[in-house]
């Protein structure tokens, strides 16, 4: 029941999300057959392509006929480049999704560990290096980590390449390094951030009851935390991962730039400047299902860690 | 005599330079059962949390505690470790939290023997449903399976009785264990406590506020106030004729039913009243979602059927275990829960009416259970009084009429400039008591307003609700689980189960001559001064 009711909830809130995407991208000022065609062309022109493209149909009209695609995976056709906008898409995920995620992994490696270790020494010394170190890293923006990121380890060490993806064909090894510098870059502020959560939620277990009941049955205060602890302390920690996850993936968009880096976020960007609406109507839409699905996971995965989840 | 089993020397806890357990000294023998008693904040569970060395942190403790002619506060955590839940256990007040949510009740019940017998996983699985069958859990199987959500409080409290037996332990230090059921399931549940500790051999150190749940199990008791020990001896010559002014404080606020069931009320019915409250047909159903799609819809009785007036003047007692409905039905009466069908009147207005919330709640006021939990921590006790005067739009100097509420509830001048959290139990229901009267209401009711309370602040705070009855001329309506206290404050009295009214009549009858096999099972479940209750161990 549970797993049925949070499917449903998620396909409602798909269709919500593509109904908000493509009002707001109706909404913005630009006509793709203006654009298609530039400044120069005669009114007469730009109406022909309009009815040619289907843009003078009456938006609920064109909002059927754009769904009913989506839902066949096909996201229409860019007006700027005359190509289909679903294998762009794919193609640009192939960089986007490993970089998130290698950025996520990099992220629970550095904070739970940090996290646990600095809830052990509650207010002792190695709590207050990790809570100096955690500012440290929330108040460094990613771009910034980036930028010196890249002069120290591609352009002083030359370890990791400055910029650009070769493409997983070329050489998964290279493409791997070539990723390596902006997934620290966005893993810096999310490790902050999730460190001070683990922390936090860690502290808020090790003084429930149950804690206590562990230790008089003769386990240490390890071994307390680590059987009895760690798995409740997980339960407020997945929900933040979930939403970091979501701030991570939109967080690619501006990191992509810095690292000319062949991604969703660069594609929006450019789509944006070069105003090609269903360019971007596509990439905004394939973001909105990509978050919408991760938090069903999120959801999905309460049921393993809490017994209690689908009881409600 | 053969030596102690366990002795405390010059036990000290002290917290900086607080002292929070003061020089206390005693022993327990091998199989003796001893209770701890004292009012909250005497230093009862930190005792014992310091002979297991499970002190929070910031407290240090002095003096010795010899288990078994060894040493245990000079001892390292390692040797602390091979000692806890194998030769000392302890069993803790709330089994809901103090069991772990996400671990199965079998797992937890195993982990003791694991750590400390060395058994394999599917041996000590076994050994725990074992122990759950022996404690009277039914389908032990089944329940060693569950998590403790799954389980019913009584059955918590029992799987962390067994866990506590596991190691067959010398010490079982049992903090309140009884506190968070209801009467009938107490019984039960000391009980087992007291067979189990018998058939193990073990020596029991039960701590509680409530005197005849020591006497009924322990033989033994220690009277500790404010950190030191005010007096020790046998229960039987303790109770009967106690040394100490203390002790024989704490004896008198033991309500007179725990004495004899035969004690006349103290209060009559009244007669020949107006209702002011009408309940007719009440019901109240609640739908459950379905786990799985195939369960077929569960739905809940809450209050099922109900009609019942109050008088005008009358103090009408609603008892009833938890799950009964008397909250259900005390909120229905105010309006904050809309009954699925049936009539409520107060005073002439339609109360399942929503337009006329305003004009009931200048009627009709509740006091709730948990007075820390239904103030507000960050206002001024001033403002708590006042804000139904302001939400009510009622005119008037609000301030005089603040001081002069809190002056009727016994709390000194200056309570108002103060924050809720720096005042006592009993004194923060008093201001929850000062609140609901702001208005001026004819109605007033109490929903288990004692029940977080020590015993002399009860008497007290019972005493308190008569004297304001009378001066603020109203009808009150007192709900709560435990019998004793409504006979004290009652003129009449509903017994409620399941949602029904089971029996109702004036306190004298229903008390004194139960005409429903229910009400006389409530009854006979009162732990007794005399120790009487359980019966002789099994």
């Amino acid at each position: 029941m549970y797993v049925i009711r949070r499917v449903g909830v998620f396909a409602f809130s798909v269709f919500a999300a593509s109904v908000l995407v493509f009002t707001v991208m109706s909404i913005l000022p630009g006509d793709p057959a203006q654009v298609m065609l530039g400044t120069q062309a005669t009114p007469e022109a730009v109406d022909a392509l309009r009815t040619e493209l289907g843009l003078d149909r009456s938006l609920p009209v064109q909002y059927l006929d754009w769904a009913s695609g989506a839902v066949r995976g096909d996201l229409g056709t860019s007006p700027f480049s005359g190509q289909d906008i679903t294998p762009q898409i794919i193609d640009r995920l192939k960089v986007t999704i490993p970089l998130a995620v290698m950025a996520m992994a990099l992220t629970i490696l550095i904070s739970f560990p940090l996290g646990v270790y600095a809830a052990a020494r509650h207010r002792r010394f190695g709590d207050n290096v990790v809570s100096i170190v955690s500012q440290l890293g929330l108040a460094v923006p990613a771009f910034w980590a980036g930028l010196l990121l890249v002069t120290v380890f591609a352009v002083g060490y030359r370890w990791f390449p400055a910029s650009g993806f070769p493409g997983w064909d070329v050489s998964v090894w290279q493409s791997l390094k070539s990723l390596f510098l902006p997934s620290v870059s966005l893993a810096i502020v999310q490790s902050a951030i999730i460190t001070r959560y683990v922390r936090s939620a860690v502290l808020e277990t090790l003084r429930e009851d149950y804690i206590r009941t562990a230790r008089s049955k003769g386990l240490t205060r390890s071994a307390a935390l680590w059987r009895h602890g760690l798995r409740n302390a997980a339960i407020p920690v997945l929900t933040i991962l979930g939403l970091q996850f979501a701030a991570l993936t939109a967080g690619t968009v501006v990191i992509e730039s810095v690292f000319v880096l062949p991604g969703l976020g660069k594609m929006l960007l450019d789509g944006i400047t070069r105003r090609d609406l269903p360019l971007v109507q596509g990439g905004a839409f394939t973001i909105a299902v990509l978050i919408l699905g991760l938090n069903l996971a999120v959801d999905l995965t309460y049921r393993l860690i809490d017994p209690r989840v689908s009881e409600q | 005599m053969t030596a102690p089993l366990i002795e405390v020397e010059d036990l000290s806890v002290l917290a900086g330079s607080t002292v929070i357990v003061d020089r206390a000294s005693f022993s327990l023998a091998t199989g003796s059962r001893t209770g701890l008693i004292g009012e909250s904040g005497s230093g009862k569970t930190i005792t014992a949390l310091a002979m297991l060395g499970l002190l929070p942190d910031g407290l240090r403790a002095t003096g010795t505690v010899t288990l078994n002619g060894k040493d245990l506060l000079s001892r390292s955590e390692r040797d602390l470790v091979e000692l806890r839940g194998n030769a000392m256990s302890m069993i803790f007040q709330e089994p809901m939290t103090a069991l772990n949510p996400v671990m199965r009740i079998g797992r937890q019940i195993a982990e003791p023997l694991r750590m400390h017998q060395d058994m394999s996983r599917p041996d000590a699985f076994a050994l725990a449903v074992e122990l759950l069958g022996s404690v009277g859990i039914d389908e032990p199987e089944r329940r060693a399976r569950a998590f403790p959500h799954e389980l019913s409080g009584g059955q918590r409290q029992r799987a962390m009785i067994a866990m506590a037996l596991s190691c067959g332990p010398d010490l079982v230090v049992a903090d309140e264990p009884t506190t968070a059921l209801d009467v009938t399931i107490q019984a039960q549940v000391l009980r087992v406590l007291r067979d189990q500790i018998v058939a193990n051999d073990a020596a029991l150190l039960l701590i509680t506020h409530d005197l005849p749940v020591v006497a009924s199990v322990a033989a033994d008791v220690i009277v500790l106030k404010d950190g030191a020990i005010v007096e020790q001896g046998p229960a039987s010559q303790l109770f009967s004729a106690p040394a100490e002014d203390y002790t024989r404080q704490l004896l008198d606020a033991v309500p007179p039913m725990s004495r004899s069931l035969s004690v006349p009320p103290k209060h009559l019915p009244v007669t020949g009243a107006e209702p002011v409250v009408e309940m007719r047909d009440v019901r109240k159903t609640y739908r459950l979602r379905h786990r799985k799609l195939r369960d077929p819809i569960h739905v809940i009785h809450a209050v099922d059927g109900v009609s019942l007036d109050v008088l005008k003047g009358e103090t009408l007692g609603i008892v009833g275990e938890s799950g009964s409905g008397k909250s259900t039905l005390a909120r229905i009466m105010l309006g904050l829960i809309r009954p699925t069908s049936g009539q409520v009147v107060v005073e002439g207005i339609d109360v399942t009416a929503r337009k006329n919330l305003r004009p009931v709640r200048e009627i009709a006021q509740i006091v709730f259970q948990d007075p820390m939990g239904s103030l507000d921590p960050r206002m001024l006790v001033r403002d708590v009084v006042a804000e139904p005067l302001r939400a009510l739009g009622i005119a008037g100097d609000h301030r005089a009429r603040v001081t002069e509420l809190l002056e009727a509830v016994s709390l000194p001048a200056d309570t108002g400039d103060r924050y809720p959290h720096e005042f006592s139990g009993g004194q923060r229901q008093r201001i929850a008591i000062a609140r609901a009267l702001a208005p001026g209401p004819d109605l007033l009711i109490a929903d288990e307003p004692v029940s977080a309370l020590d015993m002399s602040v009860q008497t007290i705070t019972l005493d308190l609700l008569d004297q304001l009855k009378a001066d603020f001329d109203l009808t009150m309506v007192f709900i709560s689980h435990d019998l004793s206290v409504v006979h004290e404050i009652s003129d009449r009295v509903v017994v409620m189960q399941r949602g029904r009214v089971v029996e109702t009549g004036p306190v004298g009858e229903v008390f004194g001559s139960p005409q429903q096999q229910y009400t006389r099972d409530l009854l006979a479940a009162i732990p007794r001064l005399d120790g009487s209750f359980l019966g002789p161990a099994a």
